[in-house]
């Protein structure tokens, strides 16, 4: 049940110096499943799949550790499906090539939660549909799963139960976009929402159905291990929380996630 | 070491070419005309690399190029499974 209020989605204006200070591992403090990557730490990244090779800007990346504590880290054991970690100025992202880059976890027990936050930031080359995160194989054909995804124009996320995907649409958000997105679910209110750069853009009440979100891989960066919607774009950051998120949360995960993507909110 | 490259091989090397390099590879499928050929794209160990050089199996190999420009530059259509 969401439990959180009706001031959920009612953010106040953000400031810069709410990152100050935040740290994201805040989040899984009660023991929330999850998961969280930062390509800005060098510590948690190397370039082949078991763990060895140091990264190394414009390098391949094939593991990276999962900060939240949970111990689900994202791995790409087939060389040329690994993204490149590149660097901008103080900015460090994972580069997607469109071809078939992803990285995966091994699948996150969400058994016990029908609430989702997902929090990245990220930049759409393409003006396609690709994936940013999925979690299961594919979101249509797999009860208990979401996918936050670029659709066209648009940042999409889609969410369900035992229901029929309930997607939410975020508006205009063409080629070389680069955006903060936070998506948030909670199948038996029920309701998804979906926010850029702060601002909440799109909510929908309608059903996904009951039951809890599944024992599934997580996707980053393509559906199904690179099978398909390959994104062609660039990963700042990515938090993904299996529960709800008060508007403070909300609001200073943002900020965080503004920085590391050098967007101004 | 790892080199970056767009490797193709036609429909009729691909097993050989998964057997050889790993059957990770070698997914995207595309076609030219009625031909199919299947694209491994990103970044190979040298030793991937290399094997693939040697072993002829190869239908184009480009180190220089992003991978949608290597598709155009062969005149390959990537076949896309309709997914939303």
């Amino acid at each position: 049940m969401i439990g959180i209020g009706a001031t959920l989605f009612k953010v106040p204006t953000m400031h810069g110096s709410r990152a100050a200070g935040f740290n994201p591992a805040t989040l899984f403090a009660s023991g929330e499943e999850g998961a969280w990557y930062d390509p800005s730490d060098l510590s948690t990244m190397f370039q082949n799949s078991d763990g060895t090779g140091a990264p190394v800007v414009d390098s391949p990346v094939g593991y990276i550790a999962d900060k939240s504590g949970n111990g689900n880290h994202a791995i790409q054991a087939t060389s040329d499906k690994r993204p490149t970690l590149r660097q901008s100025g103080s900015l460090y992202y994972l580069e997607y090539d469109g071809a078939n880059n992803c990285l995966a976890t091994s699948a996150i027990d969400f058994t016990g939660t029908d609430e989702m936050t997902v929090f990245t930031g990220a930049k759409k080359i393409a003006n396609t549909t690709m994936v940013l995160a999925e979690l299961a194989t594919s979101v249509g054909a797999v009860y208990g799963a979401f996918r936050l995804a670029s659709l066209n124009d648009v940042w999409r996320w889609g969410t369900r139960g035992n229901g029929l995907t309930v997607n939410v649409n975020a508006s205009t958000y063409g080629a070389n976009s680069t955006s903060v997105i936070t998506a948030i679910s909670d199948i038996s209110t029920p309701v998804a929402t979906i926010r850029v750069d702060g601002v909440q853009k799109a909510t929908s009440s309608t059903t996904q159905g009951s039951g809890n979100f599944g024992n599934h891989v997580l996707n980053v960066g393509a559906r199904n291990n690179g099978a398909t919607l390959q994104l062609e774009g660039h990963i700042y950051g990515m938090i993904v929380r299996a529960a709800t998120s008060s508007s403070e949360e909300i609001s200073s995960t943002e900020a965080y996630m503004a920085t590391k993507t050098g967007v101004t909110l | 070491m790892n080199t970056f490259a767009t490797i193709v091989v036609a429909n009729k090397n691909r097993k050989a070419a998964k057997d050889l390099i790993g059957s990770g590879f070698f997914d995207i499928e595309a076609k030219k005309g009625l031909r199919k050929y299947w694209i491994s794209s990103g970044h190979f160990k040298t030793e991937e690399y290399d094997a693939m050089v040697e072993s002829g199996l190869a239908f184009h190999i480009d180190t220089e190029k992003r991978f949608a420009d290597v598709l155009a530059e062969k005149e390959l259509n990537r076949v896309i499974i309709d997914e939303e």
